[in-house]
């Protein structure tokens, strides 16, 4: 029995850590909590967080939860809610959460929070702080009913020590064969990229609509970043027209970057894109219309075609 | 054979009225009629306390705007009018149902009056013209039968109750007329004198022919029952279905509160006090006059056929918000939320296009701001949108740009200030886009060139131009707009502006119709009427030169909302350009960019973008050059036409770019 589930993110058997620190807003709730993963092949993993001073490491181990497909995971985990008599469901904010949780509290019939960046006690009743607003404000919230689902913003709150006694390992009852089947695993797609991270690189190098192509985009401007070691990005224009992947945007809407040199190519400059961009210190236009916005707000300025200068330039910074 | 007549004969004509109604049905008959208006009084005795939910007010007061608005869009249709089939049949249904309701009622003031006037000249006419429009009522239901039948405009919307309203509209007519050419046959009316009957007396010369005079009168007795049972429940059904708006669409023409269609309902500190709310949360928190607008829709889809949310697949029809308010007014109120989503309230660009359609003057745009109002009160917003609120009210700009950059755009120019030029007759509003946005700073720029040309004492405000507030209070957060305005009409009091231009068309509605509510009153032009005034005193070149196939794109707070149409056209040359073309959506009734009500900040996958379809249309065209007069239609139609086949040709430019070009070409070189 636990008062507090924190449910524990795995990536294929692997924890992801950042979900560790939810394990920190459980203790400060108080009571008694236990960990909560949900996977297949599970029992070194169960080893590794027996020391989180959980009073028991609960695990639903079945092939059927290899992948975590939101409706049968939302079941299992209401189902541990339910055998623990837990009060308070503990996810951590991500992608992950945001497409499970919402179904464990419709399941449950209990309110959720996401994004908790503090708590607190007083006369006993407890509060919960969230942004709101786009983040300009902070929102005190109180909780009705007496069972509630929680994410915490990693960010907020330290990673826990895992110094305490170990604590047992259970393996969850569930039904596998009753379990929803409204959604089917097919594949697993995943971007190996050496690149660094778009928002903490020091070299960027973004595309536009000019590119044409996936093809031309990845050798010319995928290219050009590989040659300075930078990340890459793209406008809308060219996520939109299947040039780029949505991660890789930048702007109003997608990133904001502020590398120390960003090179824009066939980039006119509206204004959305310029939100994304307007603190990087050097800033790099290749464009072919002298008239581009861009040039406006560009270091230096470059007017030409790029399927000329930009391979050129790969050439040289490459021999360089 | 005609007899001929004389003064004395027509003096004499008349007709009976219950000649073959008994006593008895008689008053049978004033029973039934009395009773079917009770019930339609009580209905709508119902909607009236329903209406009473509201917050009080809202109403127009001045009587003399309630008969002006009367007029001319109750009597004389003017929001109807267009060149359709439904225009057509609800001309001819109108006409016919005010006619006949009209000469049904004088004649039972003639029968039970202390004078009867139903003779002579009189009543040949009154018989001719309530001939002359039932024929067009019937015409009316028959159009209206087959364009449901037939021509299903979606945003119409269809269901069995039109239907049995329309086929009880048409009984109404037919047998009417069987009333009448019954009558005319068993009274044995002369033929000179049936001839002005003219419905009536067709019928009986065809289809009553050799019919004995007891059979006709029994099957008038029944033939005028079912007219009046018809009748009847005619009036009792009227709040049940479409026809309710015969009733309340009149009232809301009268009591729309009169203002500027630029201009939304400011918010105290004291109203927010009092109830706890910034906006509506509750169906309550309307006020009455705006729950009354929602039982004066007849759901004729006007709005919606015109609305650019709804034209690109956005989870947003004006028709529909109002129809769902009404929805839940008759169900006792409660939470608007749960009845309009959010993402409906934030898919609307306040182009006020359903605003200038309705036809019984419904504020859409009103009812969708009052529930923004609230979301924003909740937090409910997020993303960029929410982010360009928070840097309007940290930097003054939604961009998020330091201001004290205001003036990066005249790099170069030498651009009078007021503190080089305290002694200006214009101040130059720039706005945020032309200060910030590259784009637009080529608009300030041009402008600010034209003006130094011709001579024109003009001052920019520099860092102490802030935000006019627009985009905040079209997105909801009224407050922060507020904010905006207050500091602006300060420093526009210090610098003692009397005179503003700005190329922007949303600082100059704001400045223009939503400042006075705050104190601030100036002469606000927006720089095409100035523009277009230099290029008539001569001030500037007018010549043409050669140019390119162009077309304008109309901003609608300019065009629709602002009613300004020549100047920009001016500018451009438009009325001496052979190579000029309109867009099929011009002038007041020009097509949304996408961008206002905030829209600019939110994000859209390309098949909703209202740009796509309008960089469509102006393509179409065949246009080289598409001029606008707007800084976020400049950005938007620039993304719509780099993104739309054809487009590759087309330069997006502000009217006084345009302009500019033209004055360093016709200058010899």
């Amino acid at each position: 029995m636990a008062e507090t589930l924190v449910l524990i993110e795995l990536d294929r058997q692997q924890v992801k850590r950042p979900s560790l620190h939810a394990i920190t807003l459980a203790r400060q709730l108080g009571g008694a909590y236990a960990l909560l993963i949900l996977g297949h092949g599970l029992d070194e993993v169960a080893a590794s967080l027996i020391s989180y001073g959980a009073s028991a490491v609960i695990v639903a181990d079945d092939s059927a939860l290899a992948e975590p497909l939101a409706d049968r995971y939302a079941a299992v985990i209401a189902e541990a809610i339910r055998q623990q008599g837990a009060k308070t469901l503990l996810g951590s904010s991500s992608t992950f959460s945001k497409d499970i949780l919402p179904r464990v509290a419709a399941l449950l019939d209990a309110p959720m929070l996401t994004d908790v960046l503090a708590l607190e006690k007083s006369d006993g009743a407890t509060t919960y702080r969230r942004p709101t607003n786009a983040g300009s404000m902070l929102a005190t919230v109180q909780l009705e009913g007496d069972r509630r689902v929680l994410t915490a913003r990693a960010t907020a709150f330290e990673a826990p020590a895992a110094d305490a006694a170990p604590c047992a390992i259970q393996q969850l009852k569930f039904d596998a064969g009753g379990l929803p089947n409204g959604m089917q695993f097919i594949s697993r797609e995943e971007r190996v990229s050496d690149r660094p991270d778009l928002t903490e690189a020091r070299v960027v190098v973004s595309g536009g609509r000019p590119l044409k192509d996936s093809e031309h985009f990845e050798r010319l401007v995928g290219g050009l970043a590989d040659a300075l070691g930078g990340a890459v990005g793209a406008t809308r224009a060219a996520v939109d027209a299947g040039m780029a992947p949505n991660d890789y945007q930048v702007g109003q809407t997608g990133k904001v970057v502020a590398p120390e040199l960003y090179i824009a190519i066939g980039i006119s400059g509206a204004i959305q894109h310029l939100a994304g961009i307007k603190d990087s210190r050097i800033i790099v236009a290749i464009n072919k219309d002298p008239d581009a916005p861009i040039f406006e707000m560009a270091t230096y300025g470059l007017v030409g075609d790029l399927h000329q200068i930009v391979p050129q330039l790969i050439e040289s910074i490459r021999k360089g | 054979m005609v007899a001929p007549m004389t003064a004395l004969d027509v003096n004499s004509t008349t007709r009976e009225v219950f000649g073959n109604i008994a006593p008895w049905m008689q008053v049978v008959f004033f029973v039934m009629i009395a009773a079917s208006l009770a019930v339609l009084a009580w209905q709508v005795l119902a909607h009236f306390w329903q209406w009473r939910q509201g917050r009080p007010g809202g109403f127009e007061k001045d009587w003399r705007v309630w008969l002006e608005r009367l007029t001319v869009y109750g009597l004389a249709q003017k929001r109807v009018h267009k060149k359709s089939l439904g225009a057509l049949l609800h001309l001819l249904l109108f006409s016919g149902f005010l006619v006949l309701t009209i000469g049904t009622t004088l004649l039972g003031i003639a029968q039970d009056g202390p004078y009867y006037f139903h003779h002579g000249w009189y009543y040949l006419l009154y018989e001719l013209t309530m001939d002359v429009f039932g024929v067009a009522f019937c015409l009316g239901c028959l159009l209206a039968m087959y364009r449901r039948a037939f021509a299903r405009k979606p945003s119409l919307g269809h269901n069995w109750r039109d239907w049995w309203l329309l086929s009880s509209l048409l009984a109404l007519g037919i047998t009417g007329f069987a009333v009448e050419a019954l009558r005319l046959h068993y009274t044995q009316v002369q033929p000179w004198l049936a001839h002005w009957s003219t419905v009536g007396w067709l019928i009986d010369s065809t289809m009553l022919r050799g019919i004995d005079l007891g059979t006709a009168k029994t099957m008038h007795l029944v033939t005028w029952w079912l007219h009046t049972i018809l009748v009847a429940g005619f009036l009792a059904s009227i709040p049940v279905n479409r026809f309710l708006h015969v009733i309340t669409g009149p009232i809301n023409i009268a009591a729309r509160p009169q203002r500027p269609m630029g201009q939304l309902v400011p918010l105290t500190m004291e109203e927010v006090e009092q109830s706890g709310r910034t906006g509506v949360h509750e169906l309550a928190d309307f006020k009455q006059q705006q729950l009354l607008s929602l039982d004066a829709c007849m759901e004729c889809g006007r709005c919606e056929d015109a609305c650019p949310a709804t034209a690109t697949g956005k989870p947003l029809s004006p028709k529909a918000v109002v129809v769902d308010l009404r929805r839940l007014m008759s169900l006792g109120g409660g939470d608007v939320h749960q009845t309009i989503r959010d993402e409906t309230l934030w898919a609307c660009t306040m182009c006020q296009a359903c605003v200038q359609e309705c036809p019984v003057l419904i504020g859409h745009v009103d009812l969708i701001s009052d529930m923004r109002r609230d979301l924003i009160g909740e937090g409910k917003l997020s993303g960029p949108p929410a982010k360009a609120l928070q840097q309007i009210g940290n930097q003054f700009n939604p961009y998020g740009r330091a201001n004290a950059d205001r003036l990066a755009w005249a790099e170069g120019l030498d651009v009078p200030t007021v503190e080089t030029n305290p002694n200006f007759e214009y101040l130059f509003w720039v706005g945020c886009a032309a200060s910030f946005d590259p784009r637009a700073q080529k608009v300030a720029r041009a402008t600010a060139r034209l003006f130094m040309q011709a001579g024109v004492n003009f001052a920019v405000l520099g860092k102490e131009e802030t935000c006019t507030g627009d985009p905040a209070r079209r997105i909801g957060d009224e407050f922060l707009f507020q904010e905006r305005a207050q500091t602006n009409i300060e420093t526009l009091g210090r610098r003692q502006v009397k005179k503003i231009v700005t190329p922007c068309p949303h600082c100059h509605n704001t400045l223009k119709n939503e400042y006075p509510q705050f104190g601030g009153q100036y002469e606000v032009q927006h720089h095409s009427t100035l523009l277009a005034e230099l290029l008539n005193s001569g001030r500037l070149s007018n010549e043409l030169g050669e140019t390119d196939p162009i077309t304008l794109h109309d901003p609608c707070y300019l065009a629709r909302v602002n009613g300004e149409v020549d100047a920009t056209r001016a500018v451009i040359g438009a009325a001496r350009n052979e190579q000029f073309r309109e867009m099929p959506r011009c002038g007041k009734k020009t097509f949304c960019c996408g961008a206002g009500g905030g829209r600019m900040w939110f994000d859209e996958p390309p098949s909703e973008r209202v740009s796509n379809l309008r960089a469509q249309e102006a393509i179409a065209t065949g246009a080289r050059t598409l001029a606008t007069a707007c800084p976020f239609c400049l950005n938007m139609m620039s993304d719509g036409i780099a993104g739309t086949p054809g487009g590759e040709q087309v330069r997006v430019l502000d009217i006084a770019e345009v302009l500019l070009d033209r004055q360093t070409s016709a200058r010899p070189k």
